[in-house]
């Protein structure tokens, strides 16, 4: 087999699922200035729902009722905890995100157990192979939906008027609602979106690996580098931030070591924040004198 | 004058009374003692009935309170072999029982359990809590008790140490390499130049440490550099490249259920895999790697195509005994449950005539005489209480794309459905 073949394209379908997280994180982050660290464990709260409705229902049903019913959860988290602190200094919001992804966790914890569990694998039996390069129906069965599902996403901001309203309400939250824009229904639904996001990233992410556990919420973590990578304010250099970390990973583990995929992504991270802080696609901010 | 007969009459009346129930009572014992005689060699009745006298396991455990999360699925686990176990015919024609109490992982509470049970019948007490098996050593000892557990310290298994009715199913990397690696050697026969064998472990130290055991058995087999798989791994599609990509003769795994059912996919959507492969599942303590490590080695992960017959047959199974939750099925403590009953039940197979706690321990010590087909090398007299029967051998079978077992563990083939289940003597 052609490792280098399999291994990029091993980096592009890990990079689909953290491009997906991304997504949510730089989202919720335009639209409420938050920075959500309890996207990882809407993520695990996502896949638990989903192995539990995919043990009865067909995996696409499930999937979509796991991803509805994490938005709902998020759009409580975000009108219970922190709506009243939009507004607040950086750090209040930050610690806030905190305390709910570790009310997620018990929550999952409480309900789930701390066992692991099988789910569906989609298209488990079809198999591709292109020259050298292996393709499952799971990996394309994810990539698909994380790809439709960011690009629904992108277009969405870019080409209707919730999106703009949603972009106008990132820059500037009073002149926006002086503006007459339904600011309070657009903070609800960046969550919603960082919510579908988590959900939906997890349990592709979960599917090809045909187990869930509660592990996931550290996998989430390698989101963070992507989004430091793409640019925080910059949905589409989420996107490429996490394709690029999915590769990194790939070649990390491919032909060094596994232990070091975690150090290798936040390597970057590192890299970025030192040499280009804003990212490949953020705004570079001046303070003028 | 009308005479009136009281006293007497009731009497008489009461006489009759007591005759009659004597009659009956005395018809009731006849057919119970028919239905309950003991019958050394037992048989299935036309109905699928198991007529012997039932074989009794004791397994206190926490049943309820915080570390009923562990033990429960350990007493499914054991159900269900013993389930399947009366849908073959039992042992003999005796049925197999499980006796359990609620010992809520309390010591004391636990000790008067394994007296409760033993005098109830158990020929061999499972153990959920190794403290209390050691508070125990004495009364075992002394009543000549065979106990099997999961937990592994060293001295109680070292050879001339007083333990000597205490089993242990789960061996450490001293048992268990020369014996992996022995496997590997006989399947790939001739052809062990042929190249390396990949070695991928989970990234503790005790998995570790055992992929350091297979290349210092002195095998003449060379060894690729062990890949260790952090819980956090989130591509095991690189993983599976990285392992194919070396082009090994043969595998040898030892990772957590979490990180072998993706790696499982991986290897498949990659094209399988053909070589020899042998693999067991890490539990995951964090022992110094000079130290016994605890593994309970069933692997029972069910592949997502789920043709693998071991795992599948043994969800399908454990689901109609009604002895486990899907999430039992998930638990390690499950697998733990299972091959602590295998290495009793086995035993009690090889009992000659009507099974008693001594004979037990007999086939308990006589366990590892043929692992996989291979002596057990790492024997030594008296008897090494290590019993290595929960080690999964298996390959890959193309035409399946799946893993299959090869190892000579028991077939689970889907229960005869005209067997009924019940123990005679038993109300249903």
């Amino acid at each position: 087999m052609n490792v280098f073949l399999n291994t990029i394209f091993n980096g592009i379908i890990a990079g689909s699922w953290l491009a997906a997280t991304a997504v949510g994180f730089v989202v919720l982050w335009k639209s409420t200035k938050v920075f959500n660290f309890a996207q990882s464990y809407f993520m695990l709260l996502g896949t638990y729902l989903f192995a539990t409705l995919d043990a009865k229902y067909a995996w696409p049903l499930a999937l979509i009722a796991a991803a509805g019913i994490t938005v709902i959860i998020a759009v409580l988290c975000h009108w219970l905890f922190m709506r009243n602190l939009v507004g607040a200094s950086l750090f209040i919001p930050v610690i806030a995100t905190f305390g709910i992804g570790t009310l997620l966790e018990g929550a999952v914890g409480l309900f789930w157990g701390p066992d692991d569990r099988q789910v569906s694998v989609p298209l488990y039996n079809i198999h591709y192979r292109v020259g050298d390069v292996h393709i499952s129906g799971a990996q394309l069965s994810g990539l698909c939906i994380t790809a439709v599902w960011i690009v629904v996403v992108i277009l969405f901001l870019r080409k209707s008027k919730v999106g703009l309203q949603m972009r106008a309400t990132a820059e500037n939250h009073s002149l926006a609602g002086l503006a007459g824009m339904p600011v309070r229904s657009i903070l609800v639904l960046a969550w919603a979106i960082a919510g579908a996001s988590a959900a939906i990233a997890g349990i592709t992410y979960t599917q090809q690996q045909g187990i869930e556990s509660f592990d996931l919420a550290n996998v989430g973590l390698l989101a963070f580098p992507a989004i430091i990578m793409g640019g925080l304010e910059s949905v589409e250099g989420a996107v490429l931030g996490g394709l690029a970390i999915g590769l990194v990973d790939a070649f990390v583990i491919t032909y060094w070591d596994p232990n070091a995929q975690f150090a290798a992504g936040y390597l970057v991270l590192f890299l970025f924040l030192l040499l280009k802080p804003q990212g490949l696609f953020g705004e570079r901010v001046y303070d003028r004198v | 004058m009308e005479i009136q007969i009281t006293g007497n009459t009731g009497l008489f009346r009461w006489r009759r009374c007591l005759h009659g129930l004597a009659v009956l009572s005395a018809l009731l014992i006849a057919t119970t003692a028919c239905g309950t005689s003991s019958n050394p060699s037992g048989t299935n009745s036309a109905n699928g009935t198991l007529t012997g006298s039932a074989y009794k396991i004791g397994v206190p455990c926490a049943l309820s309170g915080p570390d009923a999360n562990q033990d429960l699925p350990i007493v499914h686990g054991m159900e269900t072999y013993a389930y399947y176990a009366n849908h073959h015919g039992g042992i003999n024609g005796h049925p197999v029982q499980i006796l359990t109490d609620d010992s809520q992982a309390d010591v004391a509470t636990e000790s008067a359990d394994y007296k409760k049970e033993l005098s109830e019948g158990a020929l061999a007490i499972a153990s959920c809590n190794s403290s209390a098996v050691a508070a125990n050593v004495s009364y075992f000892n002394s009543n000549k008790v065979p106990v099997v557990s999961t937990s592994t310290v060293s001295s109680w298994y070292a050879p001339g140490a007083n333990y000597s009715y205490i089993f242990s199913v789960s061996p450490s990397n001293e048992e268990l390499a020369p014996l992996m690696v022995a496997y590997i050697k006989k399947a790939l026969g001739a052809n062990q130049g042929g190249g390396k064998v990949a070695r991928l472990v989970d990234s503790i130290a005790s998995a570790v440490a055992l992929a350091q055991s297979w290349s210092q058995v002195g095998s003449g087999l060379s060894f690729s550099s062990t890949q260790s798989i952090p819980s956090t791994q989130t591509d095991y599609s690189s993983t599976a490249t990285s392992v194919l990509g070396q082009h090994p003769i043969a595998m040898m795994t030892a990772l957590t259920p979490v990180q072998q059912a993706p790696f499982d996919l991986a290897l498949q959507n990659q094209g399988g895999w053909t070589q020899p492969w042998i693999g067991i599942f890490s539990a995951g303590d964090t022992d110094l790697k000079d130290a016994p490590s605890t593994y309970a080695a069933l692997r029972y992960w069910e592949t997502p195509t789920e043709s693998a017959p071991s795992a599948k047959a043994l969800y399908a199974l454990a689901l109609k005994a009604g002895y486990a939750s899907s999430t039992d099925l998930e638990s390690f403590w499950f697998s733990a449950g299972w091959v602590e009953a295998g290495a009793i039940i086995t035993a009690m197979e090889s009992c000659k005539g009507t099974c008693t706690s001594q004979g037990v321990d007999t086939g308990l010590e006589n366990l590892n005489s043929n692992f996989l087909g291979i002596t057990a090398q790492s024997r030594t007299t008296p008897t090494n209480h290590i019993i290595l029967n929960s080690a999964r051998v298996y390959a890959w079978d193309s035409s399946t794309s799946s893993a299959q077992p090869l190892s000579n563990f028991i077939n689970l083939d889907p229960a005869p459905t005209s067997y009924t289940g019940k123990i005679a003597g038993q109300a249903s």
